[in-house]
């Protein structure tokens, strides 16, 4: 069992730090009350607080104790997690570059303004809204439940919902306070943070218990399924599927794209995705050696029990040695500060989705900014509370619950990149794929087969989708006015890109 | 006016994905390199590959908004 008192005040240290951050952010900005301010930061945030803010967006709690529990559970073949890390900025360059530029032209604050002026369809809008809040809204839920486990794996005296409920309170106040650009300048720190956690953690767990050379050894003699790589043709397709999956999945994260909306211009969000690239690759390889270190370390642990893997490695570094316990207390605090950016993030921009485009896009379009930040501010703490009820009791493996959100999320991948590209995309075609798409995903879930041939559901109800729509648009066509209407509006983004 | 769009830029991140993917390694390869398993080493160099070639696309193949403004000015 580990001795808490010095993580919890480094823990505390931290909180004030953030929580005066927060603080300063709000009495900094100017034009409190309105809308851009609170969702997008006034559109003024530099290339250090969005790449280092994207990152820690990127690695929350559910990956650095869910995707490195699941490194523990299948060893080498899991090395997809950094591929598919990666691959996340492959899939932003598929559409950042345009959004970006038309959200800046026609002040977009989320993904949701474009849909709705590009198709002019509140149905789709709708539809995708309902994907992409299923996403985050899981994503939520995952860090909760992540910090919960965290905590209870660190010291079993330590009931599970201490931690749930510990982020919970601390989390809707920083929010509230800071709108997006003060969460965003704490992500940033909070990324720093997190990044030193991950280098000590990998430092002392080689020093501790040998490094991956060592770890290899053992688990080619003891456990071999976990050195070769993926057995059959069906694993095979699931690495790939994965890698689309989450590729694509992850980049669609609304919250990500407001962060991207929030920059001050393109040179911004190149630089930030640029740097990115590299961290994102650093980070996971970190994080996977680790899950090598422990499943060679700490063999034995199944199903639930293997989710508190790294936990459990933290706990026995602590109490080897004076250092171990201290470079360990800094990298439990990395992970809480993982957890918490992401869940801060997510949640200001389920926030948003709930106010400015169900309320605002559906029920009433007249409210004033003012009162849209005031309630805001406090839908925080109701998000909050209802999360914390439904993470109460863990019901299915951290793991288990990302596949499920990305497969939700792909589904509005075909509306958003058709609408991009192709101006012949037609909005009821658009709309019909959709809903295929997620009629295959969810009841393949349903009907317990989450794959079929290796491949998730979610990807073919993508498949699916994209062939509805477009197949669709070509039965169904656009009218030629709206046609030119698209491509002025959308596809010719300058005036050379006519010729 | 530059936008990462073009056809040969993403048939180089089809290869990349293709690399990517342990599909060309013998199922039970025990072959060690560098303290890895021989087939990780492989995909990590290809991860590799793959970060430096989004930096390339990055900073040669994505130029929107100082097209623009240069346009109307």
């Amino acid at each position: 069992m580990t001795n808490t008192y010095g993580v919890i005040t480094l823990l505390a240290f931290s909180i004030l730090l953030m929580l005066y951050i927060s603080y300063r952010s709000y009495k900094k900005e100017q034009n409190h009350g309105s809308m851009e301010s609170y969702f997008l930061g006034n559109r003024g945030v530099g290339t250090v607080i969005l790449a280092f803010s994207l990152l820690a967006t990127q690695y929350s709690g559910n990956s650095l104790i869910g995707y490195t529990a699941k490194v523990y559970r299948s060893g080498f073949a899991q090395l997809v997690y950094p591929v598919f890390m990666v691959s996340i900025v492959v899939g932003y360059l598929a559409f950042i570059p345009r959004l970006y530029v038309l959200a800046k032209r026609y002040k977009y604050i989320t993904v949701a303004d474009f849909l709705l002026d590009r198709f002019q369809s509140k149905s789709i809008c709708f539809a995708a809204i309902v994907f992409l809040f299923w996403g985050i809204f899981v994503q939520f839920l995952e860090q909760l439940q992540a910090t919960g486990t965290l905590f209870s794996g660190l010291n079993p005296n330590i009931p599970y919902w201490f931690g749930v409920v510990f982020l919970s309170i601390f989390l809707g106040i920083y929010v509230a306070i800071g709108g997006l650009k003060g969460t965003m300048i704490i992500q940033a720190f909070q990324g720093m943070v997190m990044l030193l956690g991950l280098v000590l953690l990998v430092v002392m767990s080689t020093v501790t218990f040998g490094g991956i050379g060592v770890s290899v050894q053992k688990l080619l003699v003891n456990e071999p399924t976990k050195f070769l790589p993926p057995p059959t043709t069906a694993n095979i397709l699931n690495w790939a599927s994965t890698l689309i999956l989450v590729g694509l999945g992850a980049s669609l994260y609304a919250h990500s794209i407001q962060q991207f909306f929030a920059a001050r211009d393109e040179s911004v969000v190149k630089k930030s995705l640029s740097r990115m690239t590299v961290l994102t690759f650093i980070t996971p390889m970190i994080l996977f050696v680790v899950g090598i270190i422990a499943a060679a370390a700490l063999p034995g642990l199944t199903g639930m029990a293997s989710e508190k893997a790294i936990p459990q490695l933290i706990a026995q570094i602590m109490s080897r040695s004076e250092l171990g316990y201290w470079t360990m207390a800094i990298t439990l605090i990395a992970i809480l500060m993982a957890t918490l950016s992401t869940a801060s993030g997510v949640l200001i921009t389920i926030t948003t989705m709930l106010i400015k485009d169900v309320y605002q896009g559906f029920i009433n379009s007249h409210t004033n900014e003012k009162k849209v930040v005031s309630v805001a501010r406090i839908m925080n703490f109701l998000i909050i509370i209802l999360c914390v009820i439904l993470v109460f009791e863990p019901q299915t493996t951290i793991w288990r619950l990302t596949v499920i959100k990305f497969e939700g999320i792909l589904q509005a991948a075909p509306p958003i990149l058709l609408g991009l590209y192709w101006p012949r995309a037609q909005k009821h075609a658009v709309l019909a794929g959709m809903i295929a798409g997620a009629f295959v995903a969810i009841g393949m879930s349903l009907a317990g087969h989450p794959t079929f041939c290796g491949v998730h559901g979610g990807l073919w109800g993508l498949l699916i989708n994209f062939v509805v729509a477009v197949v669709g648009s070509l039965c169904i066509k656009n009218s030629i006015s709206e046609v030119d209407r698209i491509k002025s509006r959308f596809i010719h983004v300058s005036r050379s890109s006519k010729a | 006016m530059r936008e990462p769009t073009g056809g040969r830029i993403w048939a180089g991140f089809f290869v990349f994905f293709l690399c990517l993917i342990p599909w060309y390694w013998p199922r039970t390869s025990t072959m060690i390199l560098f303290s890895q398993p021989a087939w990780a080493f492989c995909i990590v160099i290809a991860l590799v590959g793959l970060v430096l070639y989004i930096n390339y696309v990055i900073y040669q193949h994505w130029d929107i908004e100082r097209h623009m403004r240069e346009e109307k000015e």
